[in-house]
């Protein structure tokens, strides 16, 4: 008898679209998964390094001195006032700034 | 995964805006609060008191200026004043604020620490244009001047 039930619902195909849907379902997911945890995604678009690690350094600089960032040049972020290298004032030896060059009387 | 992907670079472009956005709003009340340290006095003599008044006076505009959406933290303004700053260069206020860089995966949720500055420096307090020109005053009248010294007293309304 059990033999013959299995055979029934074997040969008949209700249900067959639901299997293959969570089929794909769990390939996808699993697809999915793998790539967002890799390091390589992680790297390329969570901004720890890479394109936007530049992009979120850009912003912060050029909104602090209105300049545009250089990654080359490097940059101070954590100034503090104790010198006078901030880049809005004076960079690299040279100031947009100018003053008298005698002590005024 | 398409869908998630363009939906993350939207949620990245709208929370840059806001970036954007909020940071030109913080400079505003930055650069306002600046110009109130510029010039706010106290009717005393000791110079010290008058920029104790300019500090008090400066915070309380800040916090005028900045909308309360962005929750301003009144521990993070800072006044860089003339009597404690070396470098006289760095005299105003800045204020140090954080902010996400995206709302999505898409460019990570990390902090990014902003600072805003505006330095326009500070007017001379009325006790210290009072004691310098008192003391030009006397360096003429004093019995041995020869009367050396050729100058224009000036009072700009301060």
């Amino acid at each position: 008898m059990a033999k013959f039930i299995s055979h029934k619902i074997l040969k008949q195909d209700l249900g067959q679209s639901l299997v293959e849907y969570i089929l794909l379902l769990a390939v996808v997911s699993a697809l999915s998964f793998t790539i967002f945890k890799s390091a390589r995604f992680k790297q390329l678009f969570q901004g720890q390094a890479g394109f936007f690690a530049g992009i979120k350094k850009g912003m912060v600089y050029s909104y602090r001195y209105g300049l545009q960032y250089k990654e080359s040049e490097g940059a101070d972020m954590a100034f503090d006032y104790s010198s006078a290298s901030h880049d809005t004032y004076t960079k690299n030896g040279t100031s947009r700034f100018f003053a008298s060059q005698g002590k005024y009387p | 995964m398409t869908f998630t992907v363009a939906i993350g670079f939207i949620f990245l472009f709208m929370q840059m805006a806001f970036n954007y956005t909020n940071g030109y709003l913080i400079h505003h009340a930055t650069f306002m609060a600046s110009r109130a340290f510029l010039t706010a006095d106290s009717e005393q003599r000791d110079s010290r008191v008058g920029e104790d008044n300019a500090d008090k006076f400066t915070r309380k505009i800040f916090l005028h200026y900045m909308p309360d959406f962005l929750k301003p933290d009144k521990n993070k303004f800072h006044v860089n004043g003339v009597m404690d700053m070396d470098r006289r260069a760095f005299v105003g206020v800045y204020y140090d604020f954080t902010q996400i860089f995206s709302l999505s995966f898409i460019g990570g949720k990390d902090e990014m620490y902003f600072r805003s500055e505006s330095f326009l420096g500070r007017e001379p307090t009325r006790g210290e244009t009072i004691s310098q020109i008192c003391k030009r005053m006397n360096a003429i009248i004093e019995a041995n001047s020869k009367c050396e010294y050729h100058m224009t007293l000036d009072d700009n309304g301060g």
